[in-house]
């Protein structure tokens, strides 16, 4: 396959794509979008973020989670109080948002991860419809569908000074950074003996118990870790948005990181993004078009779990393999079995 | 103090309602026995009963003929889904849940194109109320309750007396002795499905009269199904019928006593806290 071997290491095709990608987000203020995909650019990113945690659970652990609305919602009003209720600033807010999240992941994930089977995944979608009903009917705290208005103080940056999230672009880089952050956290997570536990337990997890692990620990920390990320991504969205509603904890929203990580492809953390820039992309425009763009979201879903279960990265690597093939079969040396 | 009265009215209503809530979760759990299959789609089947039959019934007049067409409908739909969508992913089971899931999205939007937002009524297809032991009760919600007893029965007889019973219970049992024998396993998914879906549907229809016609109904009953299904163990159907009669004993008599809502989460809530000590539900797996 293609590859090009630089002194900092080797560049293949997947991490040539992957490095555009980054430069994209990166140069994304430079190369004069506006002010409203500067906006959004920095919206899809938090989304990206809220996908990317639900693939740490999900993908890595093999819990599937319907109940990631609550954490992005509990993240997203933790930080508001913050902000709102007792003039904190926003690195506080998202530090209380953090702790909030993690503090009733691991209440609902004891509950959770304790049910066998399939229960886990019924017990996080009863989570998800019961914060909902909630969310509506203590309207005077949640403030109801009409929601609060949520100003984000300026914020001081060591070195920098102090910026205002009016700004579009300091926005955008702000949100890229906690963003950027918080995905090499996971990354960290995922490739540590941790991270290599959540993966055995996806794989076999009554070998894990087996070999001594403590299986239920396990899943509740990948429970815990992936339940703050959400809640940061919650309250990064409330920052960019300035609003916030109940229907954060609609059972729509606790879809959203599911559709982003399918149709990126899991086990990939950066898959989740890629899937979020992608669908939340088309369906700002496809909501100007029609009022069915839920519903061509569901069906999307649905097609893509049918046909490819393994997203737009398993096309990805599939079409390589291909690619591959024919390379190998129009040369007629004798190959080299190797492992992929 | 609620009067003895009050007392009784709640119990008649929790009785009614948990037949109901029997009635879909069944087939909830019947699905989740055979096919393994988590399916979360279902509150939405219950919502397309209740809606086709709202149409049915703009369009015949008649409630019986709405009772008998949205349910088949729907049963078809839900056979054309397991044979569609499902069949082609079902040894990925996580797969499935989130196939489930996006029908539920895609479901439930189909049902606001085409029913629209907010809550219609269906009138009760039995007017009048009977008068016992000093309370007058609906006679509607008295025959709701026959009818779902009268369904859960035939149920029974259907998965213990018929060729097609016999079967679900033997690829439940053994999916791969009963697959040697030769019994059409694709064949008993389809059925399985689609018998769950019509019930949900035919749920629907019944509860219409009693809670109106709206696109997001399917969302209330899913939580409710699913917690006394977590409650009375998963693929049990002993375990579902008690689980859920109690919730909706307990959730009707504490409404005597505190309001709609708090009377919901506290039921939610202690079923929760049952689940916190005993994970694994009322009853073991057994199609019984």
């Amino acid at each position: 396959m293609w590859s090009l071997h630089t002194p900092v290491g080797t560049v293949t095709l997947n991490r040539a794509v992957l490095l555009v990608l980054f430069v994209i987000a990166l140069l994304w203020p430079v190369i004069g979008v506006g002010d409203f995909l500067l906006f959004l650019g920095a919206l899809f990113l938090a989304f990206g973020l809220y996908g990317a945690s639900f693939d740490l659970l999900y993908g890595y652990t093999g819990l599937l989670s319907f109940g990631h609305s609550v954490f992005f919602g509990v993240g997203a009003y933790a930080a508001t109080f913050a902000l709102m209720d007792y003039g904190q600033g926003a690195f506080v807010g998202l530090l209380v948002a953090f702790l909030a999240t993690i503090l009733i992941a691991v209440g609902l994930g004891l509950i959770a991860v304790r049910v066998k089977s399939h229960g886990f995944v019924i017990v996080t979608i009863l989570i998800a419809l019961i914060a909902q009903r909630l969310a509506e009917t203590y309207s005077g705290i949640t403030g109801g569908t009409d929601g609060i208005i949520v100003s984000v103080p300026d914020i001081w940056i060591p070195l920098l000074g102090e910026y205002s999230v009016f700004d579009p672009t300091f926005r955008y880089y702000f949100t890229l950074g906690v963003v950027l952050v918080s995905l090499f956290l996971m990354y960290r997570l995922v490739i540590s003996p941790v991270g290599l536990v959540f993966r055995m337990i996806r794989e076999n997890e009554q070998r894990a118990r087996m070999l001594g692990y403590n299986v239920t620990a396990y899943k509740l920390i990948a429970f815990v870790a992936s339940g703050a990320f959400a809640g940061i991504a919650g309250a990064l969205a409330t920052y960019i948005n300035g609003f916030i509603n109940a229907s954060r904890f609609s059972l729509i929203v606790a879809g959203d990181p599911v559709i982003y990580t399918m149709l990126g492809g899991r086990s990939t953390i950066v898959g989740a993004v890629i899937g979020a820039v992608l669908i939340e992309g088309a369906g700002n425009y496809v909501s100007q078009v029609t009022d069915a763009y839920q519903l061509i979201v569901g069906l999307l879903l649905l097609v893509m779990v049918v046909v490819e279960p393994e997203g737009l990265i398993g096309l990805w690597n599939r079409l390589q393999r291909r690619v591959k093939r024919r390379v190998r079969d129009s040369t007629p040396t004798p190959e080299v079995t190797t492992d992929d | 103090m609620p009067t003895g009265e009050q007392i009784l009215i709640a119990v008649l209503n929790g009785v009614t309602w948990g037949l109901i809530i029997a009635l879909i979760a069944l087939g909830l759990n019947l699905i989740f026995g055979l096919l393994k299959v988590v399916n979360l789609a279902h509150g939405s089947l219950y919502m397309l009963g209740a809606v086709g039959g709202w149409f049915v019934i703009g369009a015949t007049g008649s409630f019986l003929v709405a009772a008998v067409v949205a349910p088949l409908a729907v049963g078809f739909l839900g056979m054309v889904i397991e044979r569609v969508a499902l069949r082609p992913i079902e040894e990925d089971i996580p797969t499935t849940l989130i196939a489930t899931f996006a029908l539920l999205i895609v479901l439930d939007q189909i049902g606001l194109l085409v029913f629209g937002p907010g809550t219609r009524s269906v009138s009760a297809p039995i007017q009048g109320s009977v008068t016992l032991a000093g309370i007058t009760y609906p006679l509607y919600r008295l025959s709701v309750a026959v009818v779902s007893l009268g369904l859960m029965g035939a149920l029974y007889l259907f998965l213990h007396r018929t060729r097609y019973g016999m079967w679900m219970r033997g690829v439940r049992q053994d999916l791969e002795m009963a697959s040697a024998l030769g019994i059409p396993r694709s064949q008993v998914y389809v059925v399985t499905f689609g018998l769950g879906a019509g019930l949900a549907a035919l749920a629907g229809v019944l509860l219409s009269p009693i809670v109106g016609v709206n696109h997001l109904m399917g969302l209330d009953i899913l939580a409710v199904a699913f917690i006394v299904v977590i409650v009375g163990g998963l693929g049990s159907l002993k375990g579902v019928l008690v689980a859920s009669l109690v919730y909706a004993l307990v959730e009707n008599i504490g409404t005597l006593y505190i309001t709609t809502v708090d009377a919901r989460v506290l039921t939610l809530s202690l079923m929760i806290a049952f689940v916190i000590v005993r994970p694994d539900g009322l009853f073991e797996e057994g199609l019984g």
